[in-house]
């Protein structure tokens, strides 16, 4: 059984940040198992969901904090195998990985415009809006308050240790919203000039608990401070079923080289680089999630949760995990 | 760190440009910078008094302008202003500045010895710090505590824009302590580990408030939201007696190159900002550790008034 070398490519690509932000991160999985199913050999049901099985498993091996990943995946072979469990036909299972990746790209691109046509009615004009990292759905909605007409400037922090900001300022300039940027610990600094913080999300929680780029949680923190309302931007499948099923959602640590250059860091004997890529910012510092499907608050996540994940087997939940699996 | 060393045979002019453009940082290297400068203007001065009256406080006045964030600066420039006037010879002018300037300079190397003595009181052995970005003060601190045997493990923030951090984080480390050098946006992960935020300052205002590296206020403000107790360490002569009378503290902002290349920031519609302190209120910090003693940021009101126009090294 060969894992197909465009599924190790993709695979590659997510562990290094080539491919990066939740969204792109969940639809190149979603194609890379597209295309194992396509490329697939197997004579029987059974081998090319063992096929797909072991490319799910490489793939969800990548970033252990991402949950659109498992979602991505669990999107696609909760239908491979409600198939494949009433069919002995290859080529209707395979059919049904690709109808379902392919919905999935869909409606993940649909999500994000979606998402930016709701957030950009609840920007008003004039507003100056703070965010942090790189996020598309943030953008999009940035993107729509000013092709609306409406003017709006964003304060973005560089977002170290890989800068994501910069370019965030770049892709957000380039369709002519002004930005200022900082350095990160000057959020606090300059929350007095902002009327609303808006993130994207890696992942959100059963209890409403946004996953995102480290520094997140302190910028929502200093928002709270100053009474400025904190928002984020999250497709509906970058919330975590599996957190009602008490699971945690595993914060991943980066290499110590992101932080500072290796050769540097040799030299300083006894220093030891943390490096966590993501924080935990509480509900209670949150006023809205903005999701395809509406703004909710974060109690309202465990009823969304149910709507969109609710038809799907806990053991189907469970099976495709980015860590400790079965 | 291109601060102190080597500067013999660099005149005056250059040492106020580099002052200037902020590649001086932290009171102690902006006090001995400015020290050589005053020392270089009237060591090779071969003009009258008045002439050289005017020329020291054209230099106090441009030292002040180009920093105005820093309070030790403010404060020893003060100290060698006072204790000049017009009506002193050259020679007396001379000796005067060699004098006072050499003094400040003694008695904040005190002050900062006897802070380092003070404040390791204040940590306990087998407790876990985080420190933001470089402080000399906070360094001498944590000698002190190696001294007495105590062991620490320290979290150090690296401190965007310049990164001193690392400087610092070395420092620490080869102290023998614990040390991990995280980025400014990671503290309030880390903060649920640590018992005690110890940081330095760059001025101290007389209601408490302690303007600090950039990012310190949020520090300050994560560790409130966890209990951890927040210490500052600085000396008196980083106390701002000019806030009793209203002067607020100022932030410089600089170094914008740091943060966007200049491919960067030829984009259209980009800017950036780039203050490099920020200020704590005095509602997050727990206790300031002075030469006098550990106190209440209530209690700087008290000690700038008792201090009064005299600043440190007085008798």
């Amino acid at each position: 059984m060969s894992v197909p070398p465009k599924v190790l490519e993709i695979a590659e690509a997510i562990r290094t940040m080539r491919v990066r932000g939740a969204g792109r991160i969940a639809r190149a999985v979603v194609e890379a198992l597209m295309e194992a199913a396509k490329q697939s050999k197997a004579k029987t049901v059974e081998q090319l969901v063992e096929e797909l099985d072991r490319c799910a498993e490489i793939l969800l091996a990548t970033r252990p904090t991402a949950v659109s990943l498992p979602n991505g995946v669990r999107y696609v072979m909760s239908r491979v195998l409600s198939t494949a469990e009433s069919s002995t036909d290859v080529e209707e299972v395979r059919e049904a990985a690709v109808k379902a990746a392919e919905a999935f790209i869909r409606e993940s691109k649909t999500a994000v415009k979606r998402i930016g046509e709701i957030g950009a009615r609840m920007i008003s004009d004039g507003e100056t809006v703070m965010t942090h990292c790189q996020s598309s759905a943030v953008f999009e909605v940035l993107r729509r308050v000013a092709e609306s007409g409406k003017s709006v400037r964003v304060i973005a922090t560089e977002t170290r240790p890989l800068y994501q900001g910069r370019l965030t300022a770049k892709l957000l300039s380039e369709v002519g919203i002004p930005v200022t940027v900082i350095v990160d610990g000057a959020a606090r600094y300059m929350m007095p000039d902002v009327d609303r913080v808006l993130v994207g999300a890696d992942a959100v929680a059963a209890n409403g608990a946004l996953v995102n780029k480290i520094g997140t949680s302190m910028i929502a923190l200093a928002a709270y401070e100053a009474r400025v309302p904190f928002f984020t931007a999250a497709e509906t499948y970058k919330l975590s079923p599996e957190t009602m099923l008490g699971e945690l959602i595993l914060i991943e640590e980066r290499s110590p080289y992101e932080v500072i250059p290796e050769e540097m860091l040799r030299s300083m004997k006894g220093v030891s680089v943390r490096n966590p890529s993501f924080d935990v910012t509480p509900p209670e510092y949150i006023d809205g999630i903005i999701t395809e499907r509406g703004v909710v608050p974060p109690h309202g996540v465990v009823s969304l949760l149910y709507e969109v994940f609710g038809w799907m087997k806990a053991d189907t939940l469970l099976r495709y995990q980015t860590y400790y699996r079965r | 760190m291109a601060c102190s060393d080597n500067f013999n045979a660099v005149n005056l002019e250059s040492i106020l440009k580099r002052i200037e453009n902020l590649e001086v940082v932290g009171a102690d290297a902006l006090v001995a910078e400015s020290s050589k400068a005053i020392r270089l203007l009237v060591e090779g001065f071969g003009g009258g008094r008045r002439e050289l009256y005017r020329r020291l406080n054209d230099t106090f006045t441009r030292l002040l302008e180009a920093r105005p964030s820093s309070a030790a600066l403010r404060n020893f420039l003060e100290y060698v202003r006072l204790r000049i006037t017009p009506s002193m010879e050259v020679e007396e002018l001379r000796e005067s500045v060699l004098k006072s300037t050499e003094e400040f300079s003694r008695s904040m190397a005190e002050a900062r010895e006897r802070i380092g003595e003070i404040g390791a009181r204040r940590i306990r052995d087998d407790s876990v710090l985080l420190t933001h970005g470089y402080s000399s003060t906070v360094y001498a601190i944590l000698q002190q505590v190696r001294r007495e045997g105590k062991r620490v493990e320290v979290y150090v923030t690296e401190a965007r824009p310049e990164l001193r951090g690392r400087e610092m984080a070395k420092a620490v480390a080869s102290l023998g302590f614990e040390t991990h050098l995280i980025v400014d946006a990671a503290a309030r992960v880390f903060m649920g580990m640590v018992d005690d935020v110890l940081m330095g300052a760059e001025a101290v205002a007389a209601n408490g408030a302690v303007l600090s590296k950039v990012g310190a206020a949020t520090i300050a403000l994560v560790a409130r939201e966890a209990r951890v107790r927040v210490m500052v360490a600085a000396g008196t002569y980083k106390f701002s007696p000019e806030t009793l009378v209203g002067k607020p503290m100022e932030v410089e902002e600089g170094l914008h190159r740091l943060v966007a290349d200049e491919s960067l920031m030829r984009v259209e519609n980009l800017h950036v900002r780039c203050p490099l302190y920020d200020v704590i209120p005095p509602r997050y910090v727990d206790v300031i550790i002075t030469e006098r003693g550990v106190i209440p940021p209530e209690g700087v009101y008290f000690l700038i008034r008792e201090v009064g126009g005299r600043h440190v090294g007085s008798p």
